[in-house]
Parts: C-alpha cells; structure tokens; sequence
C-alpha cells in the first residue's frame, strides 16, 4: 500500500515535471516567437524611419518654400511668415502630387541600412511605397513577398500584421507588414502606438486610433515588409523541443530511480519487518504455549493406574486453569468408571463363576461312583438349576447391556395389561408356593393400550420376583394395574425384609443386592433386577417410586404415560 | 475329620457337603459370616472350606479374626475373583491353601486331604502302622499285604486313630471328629464301629493294634 501511494506519488511527480518541461518549451518558443516577432516588427519600423529619413525630405521642402515664396510675393512683404501654413495645407496634394513624381525610387545607403539593423532575424525584407517606389533585400532574390497595397488597411495610418507565408514550395516565412505614412515617424514619436495589436495572443485589442480617413488617403503610404525563414525558426524550435525531451528523459530516468530505490528500500523494510514480526510471533507464541506444555506432558502421565493429573494450579496462566481444573474432574469421572467397570466385571465373573462350580461339583459328585437313578435325578435336576440361573442372570446382562450401547428400542404395540399381569403372576407362582407366599392379583378389567410389552413383562416379572425373593416365608405379595387419565400405575407390594432407607437410592445399581438377601434368596440374581427395571423405566418414560419400612415390607410403583386404547376415545367425548 | 463348610450359594454347598461325606468327612455347613463365625469358634473343626463372598461378614474379615484370636484350624479359601490380590492377601492373612471357582470335586478333595494330612504332621499319605498300610489318597488298606476293605466311616475311623497314633481318643473325641451335628448323639455308636474295624483289621492279624483303655477311650498303637 506504502509502495502504491508513494509510486503514485513519485508519478504525480514525474507527469508535473513533464508537464512543466513541456509548459517551458512552450514559454521558450512563444517567447522567441515573440521576441523575433518584435525584431521584425522592430527591424520594419527602423526600416520605415530609414525611408522616411531617405527620401527626398528636404528637397520637397526646398520646393515647397519656393513655391510658397513665388505664391505670396505679390501679396505683400511679409506674407510669406504667414502664408507657409495655408499653402501647407492647400499644397498639400500639390507636395504629394510632387513627391510622387519626383522620388519614384527609394534611395538609402545599405550600408547605413545594414548597420542600423541590430536585430538580424529578418532575412527577407521588402518596402512598397504608394508611389511605386520599391526596394526588395537580397536574401529575397527572384521571390516577393506579396501585398496588395490598395486592401492593406486602407483606413489606417498606421497598421501591422503578422502571418506565415509560403513564399514558395520550400521556404516558409513569418513577415510582418507594416503600413505607415511618411510624415508619421518623428524621432521622438513612440513606435509603439495604441491602435492595432501585433496580433500577439493575450492582449486585448486597444481601441483604435481615431485615423481621419481622408488624411490618411493624402499620406502617401509606405509598406514594409519584413519576413524571417521560419526553417530556421523551426530548427531553433526541434532544438528547444530536444532539449525538453532530454529533460523529461532525465526527468523519467530521475523517476525511475526514484522508484526503484524506493522499491528496494520498501522491499529491504518490509523483509526485515516480517522476519522480526515472524520471529517475535513465534517466539510470543511459544511464550504463550509454554504451559499448554506442561499440561500435555502431565496429561500424557496419565495412565489406567494413575488417574492424577500432576500439574500444580498456580504454575498455570488463568486461560489454562480452568481447562486444568475441568481435566481432573473428567478424569476423576474417569477413574470411578473405571473403577466401577473393573468392580462390574470381577462382580460379573463372581456371579457367572459360582453357579458354573455349583454345576460343576454336582457333575463332578455324580460321577464319582455308582449311584442310584434318584440320585442322579436330583443332581441333574439340581444341574439345571444352575443353568437356569447362569440363563437368566447372562439375560439379564445381555439386556443392560443392550440398554448401554442404546440399541434396545422402544417397541410399541396394542396389548392387554391385565392379561400380561395375569401372565406374570402365573411365572412367579411356583416359586411364591416354595415360599409358602401368598398372591394377591387385582387389576382393572380392560387395560388395552399401546405401549411395549416386552419391556412391561420384564420389570413386571423383575419386581415380582425380587417379591418372592425378599419376603418372609408365608409372607404376601400384591399387584395391582390400575389407571389414570394418560397414564398406567404398576403397583408391587410385599411383606419383605424391607429396605433400609440409607439403601433406597442404591438398590437400582447394578450389582447390588443387600446382604441378607444372600441368606433368604436362592442368590439366583446378581443384583441386575432392579437395574434393568430402571433401565426400562426411562425407556418408557417412567417413574418409579419406592416406599419401604424395615422389617415391615416394600411398595414398588412404577408410573408411565400411556394412552388406554378406549380411554382416548371416552375423552374426546367429553 | 470335621470340615466346616462355609458356602451361601446352595447349589454349590449340597454337592460339596455330599463330596467331603462321601470321602469319609463330617461336614457342617454355615451360609453367611455370623454363622460361620459362630460355629467356628465353638466347634472343633480339622479343616475349614471359606467362601470369600459372604453376606454379613467377609469371608476375609473372619480369616483375620480367627488367626488373631488364635484358632488353628487349616483354612481354604474358595474365590470367585481368581485375581492375584485376592489369593495373595488371603494367603498373607493367614490362610493355608485356596481354591478358585470353578474347581473339579477331586481337586477340593485332595487338597483337604493334604491340610489334613499337616495337621497331623503326616507327609506321607500312607499311614503305616506294623504293616497296616492306609493309603489316605487311594483310601485303600491292606494289612500283611491283604486288601481290606472298609466302609467310608470305619476308613475315617481308622484314619482318625492312626492320626492320633500312640495317643488315647475319648469316646466324644472320636464322636466330634467323625460325625456332624445332623447325627444323634449315641457313644454307643463309637463302640459298634470300633468293634466292626477290629472285626476287620484285628481279627484275622497279629498283633492287635487296636487298643482299650477302659475308662478312657480307645487308641492304635503298632509297637
């Protein structure tokens, strides 16, 4: 930008000198122009006095007083004092009438002539006079310099003009005509006489002198004429015009010089500029990710075992804390997930391995030695426990399992509840009727609607189990469905154990189970139960609520939205 | 030989109860930690069968309580974990063997054997008394090379006096030792099967090894 600015600059510059170079060689040649201009107007003036010196002045003179002395000496003595002033004006077409006859030649020395003229522009020059008497310089030759002397400013005195005239195919010339009368030129008269311009441009035309027309017609009328070769103007003019050209070179030169050190001196700035802002940007940055350093190296410490970023608070700029303080908290997240999945999977394996060394040593035992076939039912019977409980509890994970990766969808379809209840409850009996417990199934008659069946069948078959499992022998187990305007209450009660109330938000983790549950249950779930009917829960959009008294029993109650199929019809009604 | 079994999982307790029974112990069964605490500090046990994963008490809480208070009892812990720190730090608190589930019968059986066999500063798993030979491992007998052939309580018997060689066993140590608490407790019991045991090792061989004191008990002695 500097660069484009300055340029244009140095180039305002450039055109101003050009500009001025050309505005000079114009002054310069309207200057010679003019100054040969007022040569030749000078050299036809002095050329006009030099005729008007020339000719025969005195003689007419002569002439004229004798005349006028032979006019007046009849009349008196000394009327010849008086007489000269009227017969000047009386004789004065007589005086003219003479002269014209008697001077038909202009006589002047040329030599007087060459020396008086000091300004030597003119090469040509040429005198006309009204009465024929002429004169051409010799520079002229065989050419003339043309003048009509009757159209000439016939009206005027004293007239001039300036033109360029061919004179013939190969020489140019610019002449001045000057018309004067003779008896004009006085030696103290001015040459220069306000009435016509010499057609310089510029000045204003002055208005003209008041010319008696007839005067001027008496006067006998001399033409100058004086022309200079414009060739040679010309050649002045191309030498003016050279030197202008070698001065807008000098000047372009100049120019580019100018530019090109500046270029080079921009270019030298702008190198060293941007090595200095490259290396201080980087050197700030490297500044300013110092402790983005140090965090890296402490975070790459980080490792299953050691889940501690061991980085000091203080040692750290205030964008970074907070990044700082975020990553322990993650990690800290991290490592008790971490923890819980290692305490999930040795809980997994412990609940999985138990029930395979129960198989296992009842396989083992029957082998051992020749047994009854009773013997043997029961060991097989017992075998299939185990199986049955490695299934379910292996279900069981495989369903939260699928519930953590998300892939387990909501399933809607059009089903009973009651009958699903029903169904529940007819599972759950021979187990109950172990126990010696008593159910107790109470549900509204037509709880049709839609809503996922499978999942309701899991946390109905859950919770009744856990039920039976927690209850006291010859204990009670309620379930009640009933309904709401938009949603569908589950209600499991026992005459259990009860839950301690410090337990209560713990019982839906995974893997836990109160201890003495071990004593009163076939341990047959690994504590998942609860687990996955929260898991199904939030699926369905449900609530779950617990109510518990130790020692007493436990109310389970889940609620969820759902639309009864008839429900919806009976509200638009209303 | 009493083993107190401790075990909650059902399924896993009854074929193991039956496994020891079979091999000629008394087994009593205890299903969480109190139980087990309980009956281990009363009883007189040879061996004890732990379970690590107990409910109310940890398996390893009551290794530790026992072998601070003293007990002597061999201990073998069962773990489900099978991890390093678990056998390493049971070990450490003062148990003498372990086991990781899921383990074959005759695995649990021979290990028993083995703790029992320390207990009684026996290295050799055959008893020899004269030239009675009691294989414990292949549980066979033979006297002046003839096999005899015993019932699973007369072998234990045998084995309990042979283990008690040169020393004197009362009626209700012999009682303690060979029969769990299921059983009814009639001396006249002891007598029958000591009288069956001579019927079959003393009878038909000299010299007696089985011996009476009266007023005392009974006693094997081979020289």
């Amino acid at each position: 930008m500097a660069y484009r600015s300055a340029s244009s600059n140095l180039e305002g510059r450039l055109s101003v000198q050009k500009e001025l170079a050309q505005t000079q060689y114009n002054d310069r040649c309207r200057d010679e122009e003019n100054r040969l201009d007022d040569a030749l107007l000078f050299q036809a003036q002095t050329l006009a006095r030099l005729v008007q010196f020339h000719s025969e002045w005195g003689k007419l003179r002569f002439l004229e007083l004798h005349t006028l002395g032979l006019l007046t000496s009849g009349i008196g003595q000394n009327a010849y004092i008086s007489a000269p002033l009227w017969t000047l004006n009386s004789t004065r077409n007589f005086a003219m009438e003479l002269m014209r006859r008697n001077s038909p030649v202009i006589k002047f020395n040329p030599a007087e002539l060459l020396t008086r003229l000091d300004g030597q522009v003119a090469e040509f020059f040429q005198i006309d006079t009204a009465w024929n008497a002429s004169y051409k310089s010799n520079s002229l030759n065989d050419l003339t310099l043309p003048i009509d002397m009757a159209t000439f400013s016939p009206e005027e005195v004293l007239h001039w003009e300036f033109d360029d005239k061919a004179l013939s195919e190969k020489v140019k010339v610019r002449r001045v005509v000057l018309k004067a009368s003779r008896f004009l030129f006085g030696p103290t008269q001015r040459i220069r006489t306000p009435g016509t311009g010499s057609g310089r441009p510029g000045e204003p035309p002055l208005p003209p002198r008041n010319n008696n027309p007839q005067e001027a017609g008496f006067r006998p009328a001399i033409f100058i004429q004086c022309a200079y070769d414009l060739s040679k103007r010309d050649i002045l003019f191309a030498t003016f015009a050279l030197q202008r050209d070698e001065d807008i070179l000098a000047f372009a030169r100049e120019h580019k010089k100018d530019l090109s050190e500046f270029r080079g001196r921009l270019l030298a700035i702008n190198l060293i500029a941007f090595l200095t802002g490259g290396c201080g940007c980087f050197w700030l940055v490297r500044l300013g990710l110092a402790p983005l350093n140090l965090l890296t190296q402490a975070v790459s410490l980080i490792n299953e075992n050691d889940f501690h970023l061991n980085i000091s608070q203080q040692g750290l700029p205030n964008e970074l804390k907070p990044i700082a303080i975020r990553l322990g908290l993650t990690l800290d997240q991290l490592q008790k997930a971490f923890l819980r999945e290692k305490q999930a999977t040795a809980d997994i394996s412990h609940e999985l391995r138990t029930p395979l060394a129960a198989m296992l040593a009842t396989i083992d035992l029957a082998l051992r030695k020749n047994r009854t076939p009773e013997e043997y039912q029961a060991m097989l019977e017992d075998c299939r426990q185990s199986c049955k409980n490695m299934r379910d509890d292996v279900e069981r994970l495989l369903a939260l399992a699928r519930l953590d990766a998300g892939v387990d969808l909501y399933r809607p379809e059009l089903f009973d509840l009651s009958h699903l209840g029903a169904d529940c409850i007819k599972m759950i009996t021979p187990l109950a009727q172990s126990k010696e417990i008593e159910i107790k199934f109470e549900s509204e008659p037509n709880l049709e609607l839609n809503s996922d069946p499978g999942k309701l069948k899991d946390i109905l078959i859950n919770l009744l189990h856990n039920a039976v499992q927690y209850n006291k022998p010859q204990g009670t187990i309620h379930l009640k469905l009933s309904s709401r305007p938009g949603s569908i209450i589950v209600l499991v009660a026992d005459t259990g154990i009860g839950i301690e109330p410090s337990k209560k938000g713990k019982i839906f983790e995974r893997f836990f189970r109160i201890d003495s549950a071990r004593v009163h249950g076939d341990s047959t779930n690994c504590g998942l139960g609860l687990a996955l009917v929260k898991g199904y829960a939030e699926l369905l959009g449900a609530v779950i609520e617990v109510q518990s008294e130790l020692g007493q029993g436990s109310v389970f109650k889940v609620i969820f939205p759902a639309m009864l199929v008839n429900q919806s019809l009976s509200s638009t009604e209303v | 030989m009493k083993i107190l079994l401790v075990e909650d999982h059902k399924l896993l307790a009854r074929p193991l109860k039956q496994g020891l029974e079979e091999d000629g112990f008394a087994v009593d069964l205890a299903a969480s930690g109190d139980e087990a605490d309980a009956k281990a500090r009363v009883g007189n046990y040879d061996v004890i069968i732990l379970d690590l994963m107990l409910p109310v008490i940890n398996g390893l809480t009551l290794l530790k309580g026992w072998r601070k208070d003293g007990f002597t009892f061999h201990i073998l812990i069962l773990t489900a974990m099978g991890s390093l720190t678990d056998k390493v730090q049971g070990l450490n608190l003062g148990a003498d063997d372990y086991l990781s589930k899921p383990f074959e019968l005759s695995e649990l059986l021979a290990r028993v054997r083995a703790l029992v066999r320390r207990g009684h500063q026996a290295k050799d798993p055959v008893l020899r008394i004269h030239d009675l030979e009691i294989d414990t491992g292949a549980k066979s007998v033979r006297r002046a090379g003839k096999e005899i052939y015993l019932t699973p309580r007369e072998f234990s018997l045998l084995r309990f006096l042979c283990y008690h060689r040169g020393k004197v066993v009362s009626r209700s140590m012999v009682w303690e030792h060979l029969y769990d608490e299921n059983d009814d407790n009639t001396s006249n019991v002891v007598d029958v099967y000591i009288r069956y045991l001579r019927n079959k090792i003393d009878k038909h061989f000299t010299p007696p090894l089985i011996l009476t004191r009266w007023g005392e008990g009974y006693m094997i002695k081979g020289d």
